[in-house]
């Protein structure tokens, strides 16, 4: 058990690695065109070129702001309407055939509206992650919510508990791994919501360095773009995880 | 507490069609005693215990209780624990829900809960618990609140055989002590008959009480022992016998 705890991560990276040395190969050989694929190393020569000039540190930054604030918007908004669904059985009833149409709309199809909405400025992308990510959170939570376990509802009821008690005392607490849970689809859908706005309206940020990068063909500031996306969202997510398994272990 | 049950009919009414499930259930329950009801499944005996906790309403009939608001407890098939409360926050919940959880009352459920041989586990959380030792904690719940009457639905039948006689003695030991006046609901005739001052035969579904028994078995003696008397066998047959009439 030990040794396959370790053993997974190293074949993991062991395929990272020979991902890249093939690609490498293949660049140097000719064989893939460097214009098109760029290649391992000068997606590295870019990263430290980028670094150097100060921009990527600015751009990483941003896209960071952008994402926590964003997060913790859509997780706030998400929990607080999940109760108010949960309080309102009409309303909830009510709400259900909007949520499930918001959910299946592609969200980069309001990007437009959104501009109009809020500006071309950093208000559009956050309303752009807000909308991406807490439409699930809100079905994922509410489901939770009335999903509690109906006997130890039954059990509060003898015992006279009035709706708060049941609300604060029962089925938050016992969907606390729930919302965990959705946190963890939350922050992915998040990062999603901020590259696509930084993709329509961004000056700054690891969306508009992409979009930049493909606007004058230089696709190793593409690949670079893409790659530290990818550090970004690996790290965001195993912070939620150690933040999943210290509540949960609570 | 006394507890008159007068004339109980309760019809589901849905869309399509109405749905009686209890036709006429009539009997008394004294201070300090004991009722065990048994029936087939599905013949309304969890529907009437809903009713007399007032989680139901009856279509028919009343229900007359000493106390103008009686303090009911109710004690269900599962232990019902929250696992993100310890075992002595568990047992204060009733307490706490209707805002009795006094300094004197928590001392009342930690002596209890030594008593009951939970004494090690006071701040453990429930998943660190035997079934048993998490039935006798949804007891301790049930009361802690000093109830006026004490509804069982089932409570043992999560448990193993052993641990459903043992478990179902200790219960009775502590209800007889406490005098607490308790309707248990149960498939099993034995069990109904060792713990019952009185047992309440139901017909199948629509329900009308078919037979109402004092087993008057000595309450000093052991459950094994009640269940080797003649007495008890007697009964048991008679029992037996009226839930397969048709």
């Amino acid at each position: 058990m030990k040794n396959k705890k370790i053993l997974i991560p190293i074949i993991d990276l062991l395929i990272v690695a020979i991902f890249l040395i093939i690609w490498e190969v293949l660049s140097q050989a000719k064989i893939i065109n460097t214009f098109i694929f760029s290649s391992p190393i000068r997606i590295y020569k870019t990263l430290i070129d980028l670094l150097l000039n100060g921009n990527l540190l600015m751009h990483i930054f941003v896209t960071l702001k952008e994402v926590i604030i964003s997060f913790a918007l859509g997780t706030f908004l998400a929990f607080i309407i999940s109760i108010l669904l949960y309080s309102n059985k009409l309303l909830a009833k009510i709400i259900d055939p909007f949520l499930t149409m918001l959910n299946s709309l592609p969200k980069v199809a309001l990007g437009p509206i959104i501009i109009i909405w809020a500006g071309a400025n950093t208000n559009s992308i956050i309303l752009m992650a807000i909308l991406t990510n807490v439409i699930i959170s809100i079905i994922t939570i509410y489901h939770g919510f009335i999903n509690t376990d109906k006997l130890k509802i039954k059990l509060f009821k003898v015992f006279k508990a009035s709706k708060s008690q049941i609300l604060y005392k029962l089925v938050i607490p016992s969907n606390i791994s729930t919302i965990v849970n959705s946190l963890k689809i939350n922050i992915s859908l998040t990062l999603i919501g901020v590259i696509m706005g930084e993709l329509l309206v961004s000056k700054k940020g690891i969306g508009y360095l992409i979009l930049y990068g493909s606007q004058v063909f230089n696709l190793d500031i593409v690949m670079a773009g893409l790659f530290v996306l990818i550090i970004i969202s690996f790290i965001l997510y195993k912070l939620v995880l150690l933040l999943n398994k210290k509540i949960v272990s609570n | 507490m006394n507890v008159i049950l007068n004339n109980i009919k309760k019809i589901y009414n849905n869309q399509n069609d109405n749905f009686e499930a209890i036709k006429n259930i009539s009997f008394n329950l004294l201070d300090g005693e004991i009722i065990s009801i048994v029936g087939k499944s599905g013949c309304g005996k969890s529907t009437l215990l809903n009713i007399i906790s007032g989680l139901d309403k009856q279509t028919r009939g009343e229900i007359i209780f000493d106390n103008k608001n009686p303090k009911i407890s109710y004690m269900f098939q599962t232990d019902a624990l929250l696992p993100y409360r310890n075992v002595l926050d568990n047992a204060c919940l009733g307490l706490e829900l209707m805002n009795n959880k006094t300094n004197d009352n928590i001392d009342k459920v930690k002596n209890m809960l030594k008593e009951y041989g939970l004494k090690d586990f006071i701040y453990s959380k429930p998943n660190k618990l035997s079934g048993g030792m998490k039935q006798r904690v949804a007891l301790v719940r049930s009361l802690a609140i000093n109830p006026d009457l004490l509804l069982l639905d089932e409570p043992f039948s999560a448990l193993d055989y052993y641990n459903r006689i043992k478990v179902s003695e200790d219960v009775f030991k502590i209800l007889k002590n406490n005098k607490v006046s308790t309707i248990l609901i149960t498939h099993d005739i034995a069990e109904a008959i060792t713990m019952g001052d009185k047992v309440v035969v139901l017909s199948s579904s629509p329900s009308i009480v078919k037979n109402i028994y004092k087993p008057n078995l000595d309450d000093n003696l052991s459950f094994i022992d009640k269940r080797n008397s003649q007495k008890f066998n007697d009964l048991y047959k008679q029992i037996w016998r009226d839930l397969n009439e048709k």
